[in-house]
């Protein structure tokens, strides 16, 4: 049956019948469009009448508790109605009551003048004493400045309300990121308040060119979304093409900022991410000033930064603070550490199954003989193993940490000497899988392309042998050599036809001589000094 | 659209059966692989076949326990039961046939990637290797740089002794090879060697002889010289002093000894370093062979208890040329009486006088009696060792 469906006719060959199939999936799996355009709708806008405005803001809002609405007359007087609307745990109730109520209720009118309210703007001006206020016109506006923390103020008889700034929550203080800790170098690390992240990048760069462009995102979450950069070392087009990316998401919730790096990665099905995250405001700094665009998520402590390069993964903040020499031996230490762990258990796999030839004379004989009693073929054992260590480490990191210590103690156990005792794996296999875990821990913990390019070079050499490996490793290369991430070549400082790309890449040439911003992430300003020798001079 | 929806799995289907066609067939698992270290060679069959081929197998549990009880100190010896070998021994018309049938007995075809020497026995090495040889150099498993021995008797002795330092005879053949640069009598030959031998029309192939020497209630390996070739027939032997001389001329050479005799007194020299140049000149008539050699020598040894002065230097020297000079003429007139023509004259002919050659070629076999060297020793003792006085009072002078 399958042979008379891959020839339909005898004019059909099956390179055409492949092209078909090609074209049939292409247009099965277009996707579906979400239908005509709805029209935009026209924003309710603030009538004047105070109780009509009040009733609209309680159906919007519910019955929720947290969302306090406080009439009152301004100056004591009955025809001056107004009215407060606040959400309760976001905002500091204390400030409301003794800096807005107060002065409303009391002192206004008070001096014995006479008291007209024609204009929000007066009371703006004269009893408001917050730096941080804002006009509403539409029920739209006053729902989102409620949400975020501020207190609306509603006079009876004006068709706008006034938002005032008072927002505070209690979050999480600053401390040590747990992903990228260092022995040497600045101890603190994002928090999930978008407004201390922005606080702790503007004591780094204290600079009134570092700006931030705020957007909203996510229809349900309205989550703050901050653009960061530097103008005049960014690179204008890159900037661009963040925010036109930023402004096309389409999505319902933004609850870490891994939802906007999967909406504007530069190829989203490839198992290489192409947006830099950072828990580390020196890290965040420092890409910013060689050039690159930041986006602060609020409720993430991850700071996203693009363009991404792959050398990235191998960076740690530590190798710009310690000696070069030091930094560029751990600097190769980790780019050895990634094909290790990746290619280890494939490479031992290959050899054991198909080139022993290649395998020294005396090691052969020592692994021949470990490998006596097992009856698994070596592929098999090497995922019996690999299965192991995964489920250990997920294991590990769910658990709590008092349950943390019996996981180790098992896996220890059973990987290190009762797997071999068994007669279940052989005890290379054990060496190759340690080497393999431990290394995998060297690179950055946010490389997660490890695991499956462990597996999947694994099956290649467990199929394939050498050749497999070989084949792998160049649809891999030709893969990430075609990726790009905001328009830089995704492997820049891997290879270059100029020099002055690879002060920073393989090897650490010293803070001291790094004079030019990397030419990959172009910047409109590439000179780091004032006194960096002339661009003929560094090329 | 339905039916080729039928036929869009078979076809995703096919591409991972696709790439595991083409690879498991050849995987082999380690557990099965049986593993030869040394392949022996011997005329002497039975049953009407023409060898008697000796597989050394190595047995990988028995090789770990082996040095795990060395490590504990409760050592044995390694002899007895527990030997990590098992030598296979097979009667066959070919060494293939021979090879390939010991699959009737044995659990899985041999492996012979990790093949480290081949053995002939004399009286198979008397009757011409050639036939012997392409299955080696035919088959992909097989590494060129197999060193290739003659046994002083039969080959399947030789697979099983010299399991003292290294448990198995294979290895101790490797590193006796090895070993041979420290007294240069005697230079390791491969598989590479030999074929390339065998290619030419004049020259003779040289392998070394290994004999079971037993010392101490054990069986040791020997090596004593080499045995000559003529074309694929082993004719003769050289000693270890003419093998040395051709080592000289060959640039083979390491290091070595030259004992002399000087003022009433031994005194040994140790070459330390020794580089030579052969180049032939020939007028059509006269074949004459320029060999220039260059070394370097320390005294290490001295009976006498007078210091050597610089003048006695130079006096050693003139010893130590007449001494190489020696070796090398022994070397030119055993080849000379077994007329084989070991040291490649006719390839440098070919190579520096290829006019002259043509005309010499078809008569070489006579022309190759007249051939003579010219040596030009250029030797310099360059060191006394670490004490330059011998150990006795001064007053002894």
């Amino acid at each position: 049956m399958v042979g008379n469906g891959l020839y339909d006719g005898a004019d059909e060959n099956l390179f055409q019948y492949i092209k078909k199939i090609l074209l049939y999936l292409k247009t099965k799996y277009r996707r579906v469009s979400p239908g005509p355009e709805q029209p935009p709708q026209e924003p309710e806008k603030l009538g004047a009448d105070l109780d009509v405005t009040l009733s609209r803001v309680k159906t919007i809002f519910g019955a929720s508790p947290d969302v306090f609405i406080r009439e009152f007359n301004i100056g004591r007087r009955p025809d001056c109605k107004a009215a407060l609307v606040l959400i309760d745990g976001i905002t500091n109730i204390g400030l409301v009551n003794l800096n807005i109520l107060k002065p409303l209720m009391f002192d206004m009118g008070s001096g014995g003048g006479k008291l007209r309210i024609e204009t929000l703007e007066d009371i703006d001006r004269y009893f408001i004493p917050f730096c941080n206020t804002s006009k509403a016109f539409t029920l739209d506006d006053v729902t989102d400045k409620a949400t975020s923390g501020a207190a609306i103020l509603f006079v009876d008889g004006l068709s706008e309300a006034l938002a005032i700034g008072v927002r505070q929550w209690e979050s999480r203080s600053i401390e040590e990121p747990m992903t990228e800790s260092v022995i040497h170098g600045p101890r603190e690390g994002f928090t999930e308040s978008i407004s201390v992240n922005v606080s702790m990048l503007r004591r780094r760069v204290k600079n009134p060119n570092l700006k931030f462009q705020p957007m909203k995102i996510g229809r349900q979450t309205n989550t703050d979304v901050l653009i960061s950069y530097i103008d005049g070392v960014a690179d204008p087009a890159v900037l661009e093409e963040v925010r036109r990316r930023l402004e096309k998401v389409e999505i319902d919730s933004v609850l870490d900022s891994g939802y906007i790096e999967a909406y504007i990665q530069d190829a989203p099905y490839s198992i290489f991410t192409t947006v830099g995250n950072s828990e580390r405001p020196d890290v965040v700094s420092a890409r910013l000033l060689e050039g690159c665009v930041a986006v602060l998520v609020d409720g993430s402590p991850f700071v996203l930064t693009m363009p991404m390069l792959f050398m990235e993964n191998f960076q740690s903040p530590q190798d710009y603070y310690i000696k070069f020499y030091y930094a560029s031996v751990l600097r190769l230490l980790r780019c050895i550490s990634y094909l290790v762990t990746t290619m280890t258990p494939a490479v031992y796999v290959a050899l054991t199954t198909y080139h022993q030839d290649l395998i020294p004379t005396t090691l052969l004989y020592t692994m021949v003989a470990g490998h006596k009693n097992v009856p698994f073929p070596s592929i098999v054992e090497a995922f019996i193993m690999l299965f192991f260590f995964d489920v250990m480490f997920e294991a590990g990191l769910r658990l709590p940490k008092a349950v943390g210590s019996a996981v180790s103690i098992v896996g220890a156990l059973v990987i290190g000497q009762s797997a071999v005792s068994a007669g279940l794996v052989s005890p290379f296999m054990v060496i190759v899988v340690a080497l393999t875990a431990i290394t995998s821990f060297v690179v950055s913990p946010q490389t997660y392309s490890t695991l499956i390019l462990r597996y999947y070079f694994t099956i290649l050499g467990g199929a394939l042998g050498g050749y497999g490996i070989l084949m792998g490793f160049m649809i891999i290369l030709f893969h990430m050599f075609s990726l790009k991430s905001f328009g830089v070549p995704y492997l820049s400082l891997f290879y270059s036809s100029y020099w002055g790309d690879f002060e920073d890449s393989f090897v650490l040439i010293p803070i001291w001589k790094m004079f030019f911003r990397p030419k990959s992430i172009s910047s409109p300003n590439r000179r780091r000094r004032a006194s960096a020798p002339s661009a003929q001079e560094q090329a | 659209m339905k039916r080729k929806n039928a036929k869009l799995p078979a076809l995703l289907l096919l591409f991972p059966i696709l790439l595991l066609t083409p690879g498991c067939q050849n995987a082999r698992e380690l557990s099965h692989l049986l593993i030869v270290s040394a392949v022996g060679i011997d005329a002497s069959a039975q049953g009407g076949k023409k060898l008697r081929v000796t597989a050394q197998i190595v047995l990988p549990a028995q090789m770990k326990s082996g040095m795990q009880s060395s490590e504990s100190g409760g050592s044995d010896g390694g002899g007895g039961s527990s030997k990590p070998y098992f030598n296979m021994e097979n009667d066959g018309d070919s060494v293939l046939t021979a090879l390939r049938e010991m699959t009737q007995t044995i659990d899985n075809k041999l492996y012979l990637t990790h093949n480290d020497a081949i053995v002939f026995g004399r009286e198979a090495a008397q009757d011409g290797i050639r036939a012997h040889l392409d299955f080696f150099s035919k088959e992909v498993e097989i590494r060129r740089s197999t060193l290739v021995y003659v046994a002083d008797d039969s080959a399947g002795d030789i697979l099983d002794a010299g399991g003292v330092f290294d448990m198995l005879p294979a290895v101790s053949l490797k590193h006796l090879a090895e070993n041979q640069t420290f007294t240069s009598f005697a230079m390791p030959v491969t598989l590479l060697d030999v074929s390339n031998g065998l290619l030419s029309k004049t020259a003779s192939i040289v392998l070394p002889i290994v004999k079971v020497e037993e010392i101490g209630g054990q069986k040791l390996h020997k090596i004593t010289g080499m045995a000559v070739f003529k074309a694929d027939k082993m004719i003769g032997e050289m000693s270890e002093q003419e093998s040395r001389g051709l080592l000289f001329a060959l640039d083979r050479a390491g290091y070595g000894l030259t004992p002399v005799t000087y003022k009433d007194q031994d005194v040994t020299l140790e070459i330390s370093s020794t580089s030579s140049c052969l180049r032939p000149k020939t007028d059509g008539q006269e074949i004459v062979f320029e060999l220039s050699v260059k070394m370097k020598s320390t005294i290490m040894e001295q009976s006498g208890t007078e210091p050597l002065r610089v003048e006695d230097l130079d006096a050693l020297e003139a010893l130590q040329r007449a001494a190489i000079q020696k070796e090398i003429d022994l070397a030119l007139e055993a080849a000379k009486r077994l007329g084989a023509d070991v040291f490649d004259f006719g390839g440098l002919l070919n190579k520096y006088c290829p006019d002259e050659w043509k005309s010499m070629e078809d008569n070489w076999e006579a022309l190759f009696q007249r051939a003579e060297f010219r040596v030009a020793i250029d030797n310099q003792i360059y060191d006394i060792g670490t004490v330059s006085k011998p150990l006795a009072p001064e007053e002894m002078k």
